[in-house]
């Protein structure tokens, strides 16, 4: 909040209300999120599964735009924004993509990114994410019902059944880890975990660990990421949704999709893994200092190297599995990740319990 | 035949334990990829117009069919291979140059758009002056650029004159022999 | 005025930069190059080097490389699948088949066009039969320098 009180102070001094400033600053913080945020992470996502996958395949991935090709993305983006529409778009198919990508983007304002980077930090914001991924199911459906094409109809439809089976056991690896920390809010989240890996919510017992595992592969299937991605893969229904879009839109679907991962990725990080806690006491020295931006980004530099391991370790598992077909992953995630997740929810009561009555 | 609950307990943990193995070892074998030390490990990719770790047409096989290259000092200009190319490619214009045995090849032309590297040509060259090389390439962005000339351009008023002048000393020096 | 002219042509440079650098292809694989361009994409003749993937639908592609001979009856199949691409758009004749005919030429075979460029507009044509992967490399960074301009 303190960017938001630094512009609308700024404005201030062009004589205009604080009443009145609201309407420049709602656009600007958009514009501003969606470059500073949204782009470099699904860029710098695109960029590494991209070249880890050339990696695993024994090749060299992109290597010519740029140094070792790191202008890669950049170029896909400029490239696909230069593109003509398509003529053959109806405006339903619009209207959904639309309502995809803001369910998609509204994410951005309940982001944890450090302890002072938290916009909003109410008691529910855990949820908020999860149910933006639901909205982001329901979208890509109606967008694929709406397009009259073979491939999206399935890939609609495929989408909107792998995201009923991965919610359940995401929602309830989720309140596992609500009922250790006893709130859903970020910062509280955040208070119980240490910087150390022993005192991250993952490691307390076996329970939370259990809960982690569910709570990444049930994130593949509601969000279908690779390996899970099976409603929205090229070889099985040859694009799904996205086979029918092109430039802008496909540009817009393509970050959607990047972008979400890397937010179940932090969101996990954030839950499980200590999140953006700093070692011996930095963080209590810098504040008392008032070195404010350096503790900003020590703790973004904390969290995302996590985010990033898990995403590289998500990239790993994905390269080098099959992909799973589209009825095994429902089958899976209804009968092997909520069993696990039901039986990590009673062991985390049980030890919370225990902890309140001893 | 109904299993007891136990048992599909045992059957299901079973499958479970067996499917995070199997995922497990299966990121293990990727390990050997990334540092690519080994033979099938390392990374193959040929970087073909970077100088780093790319093949030159020397590595090539002996007997790889790349652009043909005709050695017009050599050439008899007897157009056999223009008769036996199978694509109609080749297109020769020869005339007799001082006697029978020196021939004047005009117009040498190979249009490598058409050309579908058969190599019959090659085989039927008498002289063994029309050859492959190892060059390939030559993409391009116009189909005229893709045909190679190697004659030696349109015959000149001046040359055939002395070619002439030249022939008419050989009939004399043959009728001053008689 | 000038100063403006060179911000512009700055920005311009960028563009065709990109545009060079992510060409996404569609392969319309009607002949037998086919198999040395599926060799080129692969692992040993990366063409995901120059930025390049393959796309399965043509509304998301900028490159149609089109292998073989095209017959009468394949012609508006491709001309529908060019069409279906949107705008800065290039075709990448690969083979002899695919620039005028080849042994399928008009005064042999009574059936195929004689070369792609009869229906499609063609950016770069490739010799060789099949080309070399090296050769459609080639290709592909005669029209990277075609697009760069």
């Amino acid at each position: 909040m303190n960017a938001f009180l630094w512009v609308s102070s700024w404005l201030e001094g062009f004589g205009l209300e604080q009443v009145e400033s609201i309407w420049i600053l709602a656009p600007l913080g958009l514009i501003f999120i969606f470059l500073f945020i949204i782009v470099p992470s699904s860029m710098i996502v695109a960029y590494l599964d991209r070249k880890v996958t050339a990696d695993f395949q024994a090749r060299v991935g992109p290597n010519r735009a740029g140094p070792a090709g790191v202008f890669q993305s950049w170029a896909d983006f400029f490239k696909l924004l230069q593109k003509d529409r398509n003529s053959e778009v109806s405006w339903s198919e619009e209207l959904w993509l639309a309502i995809h990508t803001m369910a998609l983007y509204s994410t951005v304002a309940v982001l944890p990114l450090g302890s002072l980077m938290l916009l909003v930090d109410t008691d529910m914001s855990v949820f908020l994410p999860f149910w933006a991924a639901l909205v982001v199911a329901l979208g890509t459906m109606l967008l694929g019902l709406s397009q009259k094409t073979v491939a999206g109809w399935y890939g609609g439809i495929r989408v909107a059944t792998q995201a009923i089976s991965g919610a359940f056991p995401a929602l309830v690896a989720m309140i596992c880890v609500g009922l250790r920390a006893g709130s859903f809010r970020w910062s509280g989240l955040v208070a119980i975990q240490g910087a150390a890996p022993l005192s991250w919510t993952a490691f307390s017992n076996p329970f939370q660990f259990i809960a982690l595992i569910v709570f990444l592969v049930s994130g593949l299937v509601l969000l279908a990421i690779p390996p899970m991605d099976a409603a929205l893969s090229s070889p099985d229904v040859s694009g799904g949704v996205a086979a029918h879009l092109s430039g802008r839109r496909l540009v817009l679907f393509k970050m959607g999709r990047f972008y979400s991962f890397y937010l179940w990725a932090v969101i996990a990080s954030v839950l499980f893994l200590g999140g953006w806690k700093l070692p011996f006491e930095i963080s209590e020295n810098l504040l008392e200092q008032g070195k404010i931006q350096l503790l900003h980004f020590l703790e973004l530099c904390c969290l995302m190297t996590k985010s990033l391991i898990l995403i590289l370790l998500v990239i790993w598992g994905a390269r080098v599995n099959p992909r799973t077909r589209v009825d095994q992953i429902t089958d899976f995630a209804w009968t092997v990740l909520s069993p696990f997740a039901l039986f990590a929810l009673i062991g985390a009561s049980l030890v919370a319990g225990w902890g309140v009555l001893s | 035949m109904r299993r007891s609950v136990f048992s599909s307990v045992v059957s299901y943990a079973k499958d479970v334990i067996w499917g995070m193995r199997s995922i497990f070892k299966s990121c293990l074998t990727a390990i050997p990829y990334l540092s690519g030390k080994h033979d099938l490990t390392k990374e193959v990719t040929e970087q073909y117009p970077d100088p780093i770790s790319s093949k030159t047409p020397d590595d090539l096989p002996p007997r790889s069919r790349g652009m043909l290259n005709n050695d017009i000092e050599r050439c008899s200009g007897c157009r056999d291979c223009e008769a036996y190319c199978p694509v109609t490619c080749i297109r020769v214009e020869a005339e007799p140059a001082t006697d029978e045995t020196q021939i004047w090849v005009s117009i040498f032309d190979i249009d490598f758009s058409k050309c579908m590297f058969c190599g019959i040509c090659t085989e039927v060259c008498a002289p063994g002056s029309l050859r492959h090389t190892r060059i390939y390439g030559g993409a391009s962005p116009r189909l005229s650029d893709m045909v190679a000339s190697f004659g030696r351009g349109p015959v000149t008023e001046t040359q055939r004159a002395k070619w002439a002048e030249r022939r008419k000393q050989i009939e004399d020096e043959k009728v001053r022999l008689i | 005025m000038k100063e403006n002219a060179l911000y512009l042509s700055t920005i311009g440079r960028v563009l065709d930069w990109s545009r060079s650098n992510s060409l996404w292809y569609t392969t319309a694989n009607i002949g037998c190059c086919s198999d040395e361009v599926l060799n080129t994409l692969g692992c040993r003749y990366d063409l995901e080097r120059f930025g390049s993937i393959p796309q399965v639908d043509p509304r998301q592609s900028d490159l149609l490389i089109i292998t073989g001979a095209v017959s009468y009856k394949m012609a508006p199949h491709l001309r529908a699948l060019y069409d279906l691409m949107p705008s800065p758009k290039y075709v990448l004749a690969v083979g002899s088949c695919a620039n005028c005919g080849g042994p399928f030429a008009p005064e042999i075979s009574y059936s195929t066009a004689p070369g792609v460029d009869r229906i499609l507009p063609v950016d770069i044509y490739v010799p060789g039969c099949p080309p070399r992967p090296e050769a459609i490399m080639d290709g592909l960074l005669a029209l990277q320098e075609k697009i760069r301009g």
